[in-house]
């Protein structure tokens, strides 16, 4: 990319793609200029426009109207996958960290022992993402029914949601969508019977038959504790 | 409780200029941009947890999706993490104008991968 008027949200590479991710805000507009990249399919709309003819050095223009909302992929080849969202659509993105082999140290830290992230976009919090055998295991919290929208590499061709299978389709290719549903109502939540307290009186010498016999008398006239009693008529009141 | 409008100043960063997806090898220029984010909720924070992108009620608020947004930016942008300083506005900047004075450059490069970062924002609330 030689310049972009709207914000990077992520740049890497996501399964042999680059991936560039630009956001903006609902009522501007923006301009990107690209070296598109492999073979692939540029996705013009009303609101978004490629310019045509001779590129310049190679680069073309993308003018994004204002008035863009939600997910709205531009570019997609083999070798390159630009997006664009409004940045509200962009925050409810996620890029967990796929961690590395077992055994890698620092597996789980970015840039530290992996390099391999993924997109994850829907969820009201997605806690962790890994990717075994084509499935991505993803785990999170929802916090309504949410459409998902998942940036994964290529091979990647089921996911599952908190251990559930999401059914998943491809949009585009590497770009994967589902839906995930919540259907938790409180009258589904059984809470259980909480018994077995343990419990101690913190006020037992308010009961008729409690005996203070076991207190220790207070006519003490010498102590250990230095500098003992500085004040009163020679009592001391310390414990010992 | 009736709405509380909150008005809080989040440094947005708007990237302008020459931004490579490979930004170590290209000189890239961040606009920094003050971004006013009006903060209407009906359920205000509170005392404690005050300005937190984590509610003390473990929701996650309007600054989280800020944080998130420039945090995967800057991590986007691994050159970013190691600058040295090389000049700004008040100093002398080799090949750099800058027009008006409502704008306050600071030139930064990585001395790893000669990477220059010029870090573009508002001199003062009043020069929007």
């Amino acid at each position: 990319m030689l310049y972009s008027t709207a914000s990077v949200f992520y740049a890497g590479t996501i399964g042999g793609r680059d991936v560039l991710f630009l956001y903006g805000d609902f009522n501007q507009s923006h301009e990107i200029a690209v070296e598109f990249t492999g073979t692939g399919t540029q996705f013009a709309r009303s609101t978004v426009s490629f310019s045509t003819g001779a590129d310049i050095d190679g680069y073309t223009t993308v003018t994004l109207l204002p008035g863009i909302e939600g997910f709205v992929p531009l570019y997609e080849s083999d070798t390159q996958l630009i997006l664009y969202s409004d940045s509200v659509t962009a925050a409810t993105f996620w890029a967990p960290v796929i961690p590395a082999s077992e055994g890698t140290a620092f597996q789980n830290y970015y840039q530290f022992g992996s390099n391999t992230t993924v997109l994850v976009g829907g969820p009201y919090l997605v806690r962790n993402a890994s990717i075994s055998d084509g499935t991505l295991a993803l785990r999170g919290d929802l916090n309504q029914s949410a459409l998902l929208t998942i940036i994964a590499p290529d091979d990647v061709t089921s996911v599952t949601w908190n251990g559930a299978p999401v059914s998943a389709y491809s949009l585009t290719d590497g770009i994967l969508a589902g839906y995930l549903s919540t259907n938790l109502t409180t009258s589904s939540i059984t809470v259980p019977a909480l018994t077995g307290w343990r419990y101690a009186d913190s006020l037992p010498e308010v009961q008729s038959n409690f005996s203070d016999a076991d207190w220790v008398i207070a006519n003490h006239t010498t102590t250990n504790i230095t500098p003992g009693m500085l004040y009163g008529d020679g009592q001391v009141l310390f414990g010992e | 409780m009736s709405d509380v409008t909150v008005l809080i100043f989040i440094i947005s960063e708007v990237p302008i200029g020459e931004v490579s997806r490979n930004l170590e090898s290209t000189p890239g220029m961040i606009t920094l941009l003050w971004r006013v984010l009006i903060h209407t909720e009906k359920n205000p924070p509170i005392s404690y947890d005050y300005g937190s992108s984590i509610r003390e009620s473990r929701l996650l608020s309007d600054k989280f999706d800020e944080l998130k947004r420039q945090g995967i930016f800057l991590r986007s942008s691994p050159g970013f993490y190691k600058t040295d300083w090389v000049g700004d506005t008040d100093t002398t900047m080799p090949g750099v104008t800058v027009n008006g004075s409502e704008a306050y450059v600071t030139w930064l490069r990585n001395p790893d991968t000669g990477a220059g970062f010029y870090i573009v924002r508002q001199a003062n609330s009043s020069s929007l």
